[in-house]
């Protein structure tokens, strides 16, 4: 069977291991235990193994480790809407995904979309201009589940599109 | 036998491994319940996506480490490695080595700080003091002047060396932390030090300079992190920048890279390079702080002398040296060189009133492309021939 792997990267708490967990087990929880290091979830999507790496984020203290994104084929780039800031690091980490695997196809997810934020729908194509990598830009939740399978389904396709080139 | 050995050395450091060929096809293990021939990636996940980088993988080359993989609730550093067998087949093996429990504690402290930062950075209150207040305790926190003297330190700095806080108060920062090489970005740099126990202990740290009313810098507050377990990654770190911390010059990286390309280019240049004398017995008479003074010093009046578009670098230690841009003529750099001599002359460091210190130096001058041919030997040649002026100089070092 196709095996790949994707990792997903950005601001501590802005939601990574929640994506994860909805994605891959249909679960959510309110508390918040932070990454530290990496894990490895494993998913099938439609025959393909899936390696989902869920990796420490990114604080004030500690940049995000390269070491972690070797031999991925793509990438999610997470955020919060609820922190500007973490919106604002969107581009350092698409600058450093893109750094360890050139050209790597992206999606990024703004998440926490069922708590009331202020970033308008037009601000989304905004930030899908800002990068010839981004193929998706979604707000999604974790905690609801909106958007959170079309995140990884696109992000699927594109990479097989890519492998079968 | 080899095996037995194997075993007994994997158990006594809380290490499993796996074995396996070019095919991904596991051989031998120990403990670990994984079948033998079959796909080592059924259950080694984590190098689904880096098979290149494990079959291009040679016995010179240093291993691939993937640090602090978390699963089964604990962790553990993955490590691989290739070698030839007793058959001539090239083999690889897997590492897994159990992390201790003190990367458990410090897991559980960042897990506790970013809780707490998120729930603040969500919050509205978001008020600078509160948010240093909180990770004051968790953190080594100090102080340190302009000079690098230490003025406050918090409780989990003097826990940490095991001395009053008053014993850390008023020495030199570098006393108790090593600076590394490497600074990932202005404000954070690496720092080592040994704890009380003797243990070298590795420390991402963060600079945050207080300003007064005029945005001068009056003082800066460092707030260090434990990221030994990240220090294996080392070379990472050490590419990751191309300053140096202490005087804040280009480093050794820059240097290299900026040398190629003036190569590439066939740009006709040259290079001073310049090593302070009995530099070891400074640090040795006056102390590591006055060493410091004195390196800082010294990039003063290097910088003082040279044209903007020339560049000074620290190597390493005592080493500089000075990128003259090109086509700048002998005549010309000659007269500078001779004019920081001059200067070095009439400004030693006035490291305090009765403590005076000579500045001299050696320098070594050459030019592209009659000196120099590439960088591979560049600098270990530049090191021989100043080392041979100066043993002619009967200076030794
Ligand atoms: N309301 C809401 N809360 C969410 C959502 N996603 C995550 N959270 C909460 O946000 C906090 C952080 O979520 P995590 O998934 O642990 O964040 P992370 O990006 O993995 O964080 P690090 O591992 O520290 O990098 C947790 O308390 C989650 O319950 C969401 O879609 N909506
Ligand atoms: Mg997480």
């Amino acid at each position: 069977m196709l095996s790949y792997k994707i990792v997903l990267v950005g601001n501590f708490g802005a939601g990574k291991t929640s994506l994860i967990r909805r994605f891959v087990e249909n679960s959510f929880s309110q508390e918040y235990l932070s990454t530290i290091g990496v894990s490895i979830s494993k998913k099938t999507i439609k025959n393909a193994r899936v390696m989902i790496w869920d990796i420490e984020g990114h604080t004030e203290f500690k940049p995000i480790f390269k070491q972690y994104l070797l031999g991925a084929k793509g990438f999610i780039v997470v955020a919060d809407l609820l922190r500007q800031e973490s919106i604002i690091d969107i581009h350092n980490h698409i600058k450093l995904c893109n750094e360890v695997i050139k050209g790597a196809p992206l999606c990024i997810a703004l998440n926490k979309s069922d708590m009331p934020h202020t970033l308008e729908d037009k601000e989304l194509q905004i930030i899908k201009n800002s990068s010839e990598l981004i193929i998706e830009v979604l707000k999604t939740s974790a905690k609801n589940g909106d958007a959170v399978e079309e995140l990884f389904l696109k992000l699927d396709k594109k990479i097989k599109d890519n492998m079968s080139k | 036998m080899h095996e037995n050995l194997l075993n007994l050395l994997c158990k006594k450091n809380n290490t499993s491994y796996i074995i396996f060929n070019q095919n991904f096809i596991v051989s031998q293990v120990n403990n670990i319940l994984i079948e033998l021939n079959t796909d080592i990636r059924d259950f080694l996940w984590e190098i689904v996506g880096i098979e290149e980088n494990i079959i291009t993988l040679s016995m010179t080359q240093e291993s691939i480490k993937i640090p602090m993989i978390f699963r089964n609730n604990s962790y553990y550093d993955l490590d691989i490695d290739t070698f030839i067998s007793e058959t001539g087949e090239k083999l690889y093996i897997a590492y897994m080595q159990q992390k201790s429990q003190q990367t458990y504690k410090y897991a559980k402290v960042i897990k506790e700080i970013n809780k707490k930062t998120l729930i603040y950075e969500t919050s509205n209150e978001k008020k600078h003091t509160t948010y240093y207040q909180q990770i004051n305790k968790h953190m080594m926190t100090f102080h340190v002047d302009l000079d690098g003297i230490i003025t406050t330190v918090n409780d989990t700095c003097s826990h940490f060396f095991n001395l009053e806080k008053n014993n850390i108060i008023g020495k030199h920062f570098s006393y108790f932390f090593h600076t590394q090489e490497s600074q990932l970005n202005e404000n954070t740099h690496i720092f080592n030090a040994k704890d009380f126990m003797g243990k070298n202990i590795f420390f991402h740290a963060n600079i945050i300079p207080l300003t007064d009313t005029k945005d001068r810098v009056i003082e800066n507050i460092i707030i260090i992190q434990d990221i030994t377990y990240l220090k294996q990654i080392q070379k990472e770190l050490d590419n990751a920048s191309q300053y140096d911390t202490l005087t804040g010059l280009p480093n050794r990286h820059y240097f290299l890279k900026k040398v190629d390309t003036y190569i590439a280019k066939e740009f006709s240049f040259s290079l001073c390079f310049i090593d302070i004398d009995n530099f070891y017995y400074i640090n040795e008479e006056h102390g590591s702080h006055a060493g410091d003074m004195l390196l800082k010093h010294i990039t003063l009046l290097i910088n003082s002398v040279i044209d903007s578009d020339d560049i000074l670098v620290r190597i390493y230690g005592d080493f500089f040296a000075i990128i003259f841009s090109e086509n700048k003529s002998r005549v010309y750099i000659q007269a500078i060189i001779e004019k920081l001599k001059e200067s070095s002359l009439s400004h030693p460091l006035k490291y305090t009133a009765d403590d005076i210190i000579n500045l001299k130096y050696t320098s070594l001058l050459l030019d592209y492309p009659n000196d120099i041919k590439n960088t591979k030997e560049l600098l270990t040649n530049a090191q021989k021939s100043i080392k041979k002026i100066k043993i002619d100089k009967k200076l030794t070092r």
